[in-house]
C-alpha cells in the first residue's frame, strides 16, 4: 500500500516536461538522463552514501547533482532508510539463518582487493573504497558470489494492457476485490487500482502541459504536434489506443511509470513490440492515418527513449562495468507466433532498420530467429552489424523447448521475449528475477584447490574436501569440485530465497504487478508469487577459464605427470613467478574450450550439466524453480581481480572468461570451432540464458555474399543447439586507436556480454579485455 | 629432392595448415587444407613455408625463453641454442620432438602427416556449416597435385560424402599422371601469373607452356575452372602482361577473371623457416591500381571478381 501511495505522490508532484521535437511524452525524472534512485533497496544506498560529496567530483564520469539535492539525499532520504532497506532485512535474515558465520574478508584481504584494484585501475580507487568493500562483503555471503538487492528483470506486461486500456484493467481489479478477498489480498488489489489512478493522473498532467505549450507555440507545425500529444495523453493509457501513434504513447507511458515505480536497476524489458504493436500499425498504415515516415520516426524515438538508462555503481566496479546502458530495456522482434508459424512482419523489419539507423545507442535489442525464418529477415538482422554492434540473435528452436522444460505451455513458450542481456521468459506472465544472482566458477575451483579457502581469505568458506595433493585421480578432483559447487549453490539458493521473502513481505510493486498476468487473479503482488509463472535464477560466470583449468590439470598432472598437484599449487600461489615454462605448458600445450577439441569439451559438458543439475534441484518460496544460466555482464573482470592464478595459465588479476565464450586468446580455430564446442553442451537446460560473444571484422560484412555467409554461420550454429550469439564488429586496431584518441571514437559501441556500451566509457581493463578477445578475420585472405 | 617415403607413396598427406571458416577460397563456408610442396618458386610467394615437400620446424625467436629443452630432446643434434636461427636445416628432419618440448610455442611444426582417416575427420568437423552455406573443402598449397596419390582416394571419399571440393592449383603438373586425382574435383581455381614464357621462368623458376596446356586440357575435359591472376606490383601488373592474359582468356572463351591483389603478409613467414625466398619489400597493391586493372578487363568484356567469394 505504501508503495502505491509513494507512486501516487511522485506522479502527482514530479516535474513534467516535453522537449522540443519530442512526439511521445513522458519523463522518468527531471533530467533527460537521470536515475530514479531505489533507496529502499539498500545496495544502491551504500554506493550513494559512499559517494555523497563525491558524486560530482569522482575521477571517472562524475554525476550532475546540486549541493542542495545531495544534502537532501544524505541527510533526509538515506538517513530515513537506514535499517529499513531490503539490504538490511536480507542481512538480518541471513544472520538468523547463519549464512554468515563470520566476516570472511579480513582487512588484509580487503586491502589486497583494493590493491589489486589500485594496480589495475589506477585513479579509480580511493581509501574509501575499502569501507565499500565491507558493504560488498555484507551484501554477499561469499566473495565468489553476489546476491544483489534487486529483483526486477522482467517483461512488463504491455501486451496485456495495450488492447484494454488501464481503465478496463482497473474495472477488472475492482471486480476481483468484490469477490471477497482476505484483507491482505484486498490491500494488494487496492494498491494496484491506486497505481492505475496515479498513472492516469500523470498522463493528464502531461496532456495539460502539452496543451499549455501548444498555446504558447508560434510555429504552426509544432503547435499541431503538441496538440496531438495533448490529445494522446488525454486518451491513453486510460483507454485502449485507437491508432499506432496512440499505441506508442501508451507503451511509453506505462514503461515510464513502471520505471518510476521500481527505480533504477529494474531491467524492465518491453517484450515483443513488433507483435503487440502490429495490429495498430497495420490499421494505421492501411487507412492512411499515419504515414510510414511518422511510424518510423516514432519507433526511432521510442528506441532513443529506451536507450537513456543507467545505474550508479562504485568506481572500483565502474572500471569493470558500464553505468550507461546498464539498466537496459530489452526489445524483442521476430520469431514464431503462439501457433509456431513465422511471425516476422513489416514492423519487425522497421525496428531492425531503426536500430541500424540509430547506431549510437545503449539499447538491448534482441532478434529471434527460427528454422523457418525468411532468409531476407536473417540477412537484414546480420546487416545491422554493418553499422553497429547492436543486436543479439536468439534461437527459437533451442529456447522454446527449454522453456517448455521449465513448465511453460507450448504456446506461452513460443511467446517468449528477452530480458536484460540474454534471459528468455514468456511475455507478460512471468516473474523470474533473471539476474543479480551469480556465482564464479573459477572461484569454486580455487575453493577446491585450497581445500575450502580462497587465497585472499583466511577463514574456511566451504567444506573440507581434503588437500588436492591427496587426490589419486582426476575424478576425485571433479568430485571435490562438485562438492564445493553444490555447497555454494545451496548457500546461494537459501540466500536468494531469504532475499525474495524480504521483498514479498514489504517491497511490493503494485503497478508492475498489475501488468503481469496472474497477479490480479491471485490477488498477490509479483514479489509474493502472483504471476502465472515464477522462477528464480542462479547464473555462472568464468565457464571457459574453469574448463581450461580442469583440462590442464587432467593433462599435465594426471595424464602426462609433468608436475605434481603439490607443485601446481605452489606455482599458482607464486602467480607463476619463476615458472614461465610451466605456465606456458598450461596456456599453450593444454586443451582449450572453444576449439572443437574433446580434450576440453568433455569437461565443458560435465561442468555445464553439473551446474544445471545443482541449480535446478532448488525451489523457492514463490513456488519457483531455480533456472541456471551462463552470462557475465562485465562482472567477469572484477572476478579476475579477486581470484588468484588459475591452472589454465591465467595470471592473478587477469579477467576470467565471459559467459560461454572461449577464454581470451584461445579462439585459435575460428568461429565454427567455438560454435561447435558450445553446441556440444546440453544448451536446453540452461534456460535462464547463455551467451556466446564473438568478434567479426567489418570486412566480413562489406558484401552481400559476406552477409549471406555470416547469416549461414549463425543459422548453422543454431541448428547445433546454440541459444544466443552476438558479434562485436570491430578491428583491434580501431580499438587501440580509440584508447589513444577517445575523443574521436565517442560513437564506437561494443557489446560486453549482452549489454551495449560505448567503448570509450568503459574502464581500461574492460577495454583491454575486449581487445584481447581473438579477432576472427577471414583466414583465407 | 628430399622426400619422405609416405610423401612419395601418398599413404599420408603432408599438410602445413588447416583453416576452418575460410570465406574467400570458393563458395560458402569452407575448410582449406594446405598441402605442402610446390614445383614453382614464385618470388612473391605468400606461403613460403609451403614450398618444401618435407616437414620443417619454424622458429620464432622473439618468444623463445632460452630454456634449451629443444636441444636436449633433438635426436639428430640439429639444434644449437647459441646460434642465430637455432636449427641446422641440413640435419633437421622435422620430427617435431623439439616442438613438443618447447614450453613457449617458439617452435612450430610446419608440415604434419595426416592419414586419410584423420584428415577426413578434420574436414568433417565443419560439415554442418558446409551444408547450410553450400561450402565445402578446398585443397590448396603449395601445389596439391604434387600429392595426387593421396588425393585420388581422398577426393573420392569427399565425393561419396557429398562434400563440395575445390582445388587451388598453379597448373604445373603432368596431366596424364594426376588426372585421376582431378576427376572428382568440383571446381578449380587456376592461377595465371605471367604469359610471357621468359618472364614466367624468371618469376617462378619454371616455364608456363605446361600450365597453359593443362588449362586447355582441364577445360576441354569439362571441368569447372575459375581463372585467377595474382597482381604483384611491378611484376605481374604490367599492361603488357594484362593484355597477354586477356588474349589467352579470349582465345579460350573465358569471360570472368578473379584478381588477387598482392599483400606482403607472407614475408613475415620467411625468417622462421630460414627460407631462401627474397624479401621484395613491396607495398600492398593499391586500391586504385586494382580498380584500373579491373576496368581494363571489363572494357574487354571480361567480368572481374575482386575479393574471392565475398
Amino acid at each position: 500500500m505504501r508503495a502505491s501511495l509513494a507512486l501516487k505522490k511522485t506522479l502527482e508532484n514530479m516535474s513534467v516536461y516535453i522537449m522540443d521535437e519530442e512526439l511521445i511524452a513522458g519523463n522518468r525524472s527531471s533530467k533527460i538522463l537521470g536515475v530514479v534512485l531505489p533507496v529502499e533497496r539498500g545496495d544502491m544506498s551504500a554506493v550513494l552514501k559512499h559517494y555523497t560529496g563525491q558524486l560530482r567530483r569522482r575521477p571517472f564520469r562524475p554525476f550532475v547533482i546540486s549541493r542542495a539535492e545531495e544534502r537532501e539525499l544524505r541527510n533526509d532520504i538515506l538517513r530515513y532508510w537506514e535499517g529499513r532497506t531490503v539490504n538490511d532485512g536480507k542481512y538480518r535474515l541471513w544472520k538468523e539463518h547463519r549464512l554468515f558465520k563470520h566476516a570472511y574478508l579480513n582487512p588484509g584481504a580487503l586491502l589486497s582487493i583494493a590493491a589489486g584494484g589500485t594496480k589495475r585501475l589506477k585513479g579509480y580507487t580511493s581509501l574509501k573504497d575499502l569501507s565499500l568493500g565491507r558493504v560488498l562483503e555484507r551484501s554477499n555471503p561469499q566473495i565468489i558470489m553476489n546476491i544483489l538487492d534487486v529483483q526486477g528483470h522482467l517483461v512488463v506486461g504491455h501486451k496485456n494492457l495495450i488492447n484494454k486500456g488501464l481503465g478496463a484493467v482497473k474495472a477488472e481489479i475492482e471486480q476481483a476485490i468484490g469477490k471477497g478477498r482476505d484483507k491482505a489480498g484486498e490491500e494488494v488489489l487496492r494498491a494496484m487500482a491506486r497505481s492505475i489512478d496515479a498513472t492516469i493522473t500523470y498522463a493528464h498532467r502531461l496532456a495539460r502541459h502539452a496543451m499549455l505549450l501548444a498555446g504558447k507555440e508560434q510555429d504552426p507545425g509544432r503547435k499541431a504536434q503538441l496538440e496531438r500529444i495533448g490529445a494522446n495523453c488525454t486518451w491513453v493509457p486510460e483507454h485502449a489506443p485507437r491508432d499506432f501513434y496512440e499505441a506508442m504513447q501508451f507503451l511509453w507511458l506505462v514503461q515510464v511509470v513502471a520505471l518510476i515505480s521500481y527505480g533504477s536497476g529494474a531491467l524492465f524489458a518491453i517484450g515483443r513490440a513488433d507483435q503487440y504493436l502490429y495490429p495498430f500499425y497495420r490499421q494505421s498504415i492501411d487507412n492512411g492515418t499515419i504515414t510510414p515516415d511518422l511510424a518510423f520516426g516514432l519507433i526511432q524515438e521510442l528506441l532513443i527513449k529506451l536507450s537513456y538508462n543507467l545505474i550508479v555503481i562504485p568506481s572500483v566496479l565502474k572500471a569493470s562495468a558500464s553505468e550507461l546502458g546498464a539498466d537496459n530495456q530489452a526489445v524483442t522482434v521476430g520469431g514464431v507466433d503462439r501457433s509456431g508459424n513465422d511471425a516476422t512482419n513489416e514492423l519487425s523489419s522497421l525496428f531492425i532498420d531503426a536500430i541500424a539507423g540509430l547506431k549510437s545507442m545503449t539499447n538491448s535489442f534482441s532478434i529471434r530467429i527460427h528454422k523457418g525464418a525468411p532468409q531476407d529477415f536473417v540477412t537484414r538482422a546480420i546487416g545491422v552489424y554493418q553499422s553497429t554492434s547492436g543486436p543479439a540473435l536468439f534461437n527459437d528452436d533451442a529456447i522454446i523447448p527449454s522453456l517448455v522444460n521449465d513448465g511453460y505451455t507450448q504456446e506461452d513458450a513460443r511467446d517468449y521475449a528477452i530480458i536484460g542481456c540474454v534471459e528468455p521468459t514468456s511475455d507478460g506472465n512471468t516473474f523470474a528475477t533473471t539476474s543479480g544472482n551469480d556465482i564464479s566458477l573459477a572461484g569454486v575451483l580455487e575453493l577446491t584447490l585450497l581445500n575450502g579457502k580462497l587465497g585472499i581469505t583466511l577463514n574456511r568458506l566451504s567444506p573440507k574436501t581434503g588437500p588436492p595433493s591427496s587426490f589419486r585421480s582426476f575424478d576425485e578432483l571433479k568430485e571435490a569440485f562438485r562438492v564445493h559447487l553444490g555447497y555454494n549453490i545451496d548457500l546461494m539458493a537459501t540466500g536468494i530465497d531469504l532475499k525474495d521473502q524480504v521483498y514479498g513481505e514489504g517491497y511490493h510493486d503494485p503497478f508492475v504487478s498489475m501488468t503481469i498476468d496472474g497477479c490480479i487473479e491471485h490477488a498477490m503482488d509479483m514479489t509474493q508469487g502472483g504471476a502465472r509463472y515464477n522462477f528464480a535464477s542462479i547464473t555462472a560466470r568464468g565457464f571457459a577459464t574453469t574448463v581450461n583449468s580442469l583440462a590442464a590439470i587432467r593433462k599435465l598432472v594426471f595424464e602426462e605427470k609433468k608436475l605434481t598437484m603439490k607443485e601446481l599449487l605452489r606455482i599458482l600461489k607464486r602467480d607463476f613467478r619463476g615458472h614461465d615454462e610451466l605456465r606456458n605448458l598450461m596456456s599453450n600445450k593444454s586443451p582449450k574450450f572453444g576449439r572443437d577439441d574433446d580434450g576440453a569439451d568433455d569437461i565443458a559438458v560435465w561442468l555445464h550439466s553439473t551446474f544445471c543439475d545443482l541449480v535446478k534441484s532448488h525451489t523457492g518460496t514463490r513456488h519457483d524453480t531455480f533456472r541456471p544460466g551462463f552470462f557475465s555482464y562485465g562482472i567477469h573482470v572484477f572476478d579476475g581481480i579477486v581470484l588468484g592464478a588459475t591452472p589454465d595459465g591465467r595470471k592473478a588479476g587477469e579477467p576470467v572468461s565471459n559467459s560461454l565464450s572461449p577464454a581470451n586468446g584461445t579462439e585459435t580455430k575460428g568461429p565454427t570451432a567455438a560454435m561447435k564446442s558450445v553446441g556440444k553442451l546440453d544448451n536446453l537446460r540452461s534456460s535462464n540464458g547463455s551467451s556466446l560473444n564473438m568478434r567479426l571484422t567489418p570486412d566480413l560484412l562489406s558484401t552481400r555474399e559476406g552477409l549471406y555467409k555470416i547469416a549461414m554461420l549463425v543459422r548453422t550454429y543454431f541448428s547445433l543447439g546454440g541459444m544466443h550469439v552476438q558479434f562485436n564488429v570491430v578491428s583491434s586496431d580501431t580499438l587501440r586507436e580509440a584508447q589513444k584518441h577517445p575523443d574521436q571514437y565517442k560513437d564506437l559501441i561494443v557489446r560486453v556480454s549482452g549489454y551495449t556500451a560505448y567503448f570509450v566509457d568503459l574502464g581500461r581493463p574492460v577495454q583491454d579485455d575486449i581487445i584481447s578477445r581473438i579477432e576472427f578475420g577471414s583466414s583465407g585472405m | 629432392m628430399r622426400r619422405d617415403e609416405v610423401y612419395r607413396t601418398g599413404s599420408s598427406a603432408l599438410v602445413f595448415d588447416i583453416q576452418r571458416f575460410s570465406l574467400h577460397d570458393g563458395p560458402g563456408i569452407r575448410t582449406v587444407v594446405f598441402f605442402k610442396g610446390c614445383p614453382l618458386r614464385c618470388m612473391w610467394c605468400q606461403n613460403p613455408e609451403s614450398i618444401h615437400p618435407y616437414r620443417e620446424i619454424g622458429f620464432y625467436e622473439t618468444i623463445c625463453m632460452y630454456r634449451g629443452r629443444c636441444a636436449v630432446v633433438c635426436e639428430r643434434r640439429a639444434i644449437f641454442t647459441g646460434s642465430p636461427g637455432r636449427i641446422d636445416r641440413e640435419t633437421c628432419n622435422g620430427c617435431g620432438r623439439c616442438v613438443e618440448a618447447c614450453p613457449s610455442n617458439a617452435l612450430k611444426s610446419v608440415g604434419t602427416y595426416y592419414d586419410e582417416e584423420t584428415l577426413f575427420a578434420e574436414v568433417l568437423k565443419d560439415r554442418p556449416f558446409f551444408e547450410s552455406s553450400s561450402g565445402g573443402v578446398t585443397f590448396s598449397g603449395g601445389e596439391p597435385t604434387l600429392q595426387h596419390r593421396f588425393l585420388k582416394g581422398f577426393v573420392q571419399r569427399c565425393r561419396s560424402a557429398h562434400i563440395h571440393t575445390v582445388m587451388e592449383t598453379c597448373g604445373y603438373f603432368n596431366f596424364a599422371v594426376v588426372k585421376d586425382a582431378l576427376s572428382g574435383i568440383d571446381m578449380f581455381l587456376y592461377d595465371l601469373k605471367a604469359i610471357d614464357a621468359g618472364l614466367h621462368t624468371r618469376y617462378t623458376g619454371r616455364g608456363n607452356g605446361v600450365i597453359i596446356q593443362n588449362l586447355e586440357r582441364l577445360r576441354s575435359a569439362g571441368a569447372n575452372v575459375v581463372i585467377r591472376m595474382p597482381l604483384v606490383p611491378g611484376y605481374s601488373d604490367s599492361p603488357e602482361n594484362i593484355n597477354a592474359v586477356m588474349d589467352v582468356l579470349n582465345r579460350l572463351g573465358v569471360r570472368t577473371i578473379h584478381l588477387l591483389p598482392y599483400h606482403p603478409m607472407g614475408e613475415s613467414k620467411i625468417k622462421p623457416i630460414a627460407s631462401s625466398q627474397p624479401y621484395l619489400g613491396l607495398p600492398v597493391l593499391s586500391e586504385s591500381k586494382l580498380e584500373e586493372v579491373a576496368a581494363t578487363f571489363r572494357k574487354a568484356g571480361i567480368d572481374t571478381v575482386l575479393s574471392g567469394w565475398m
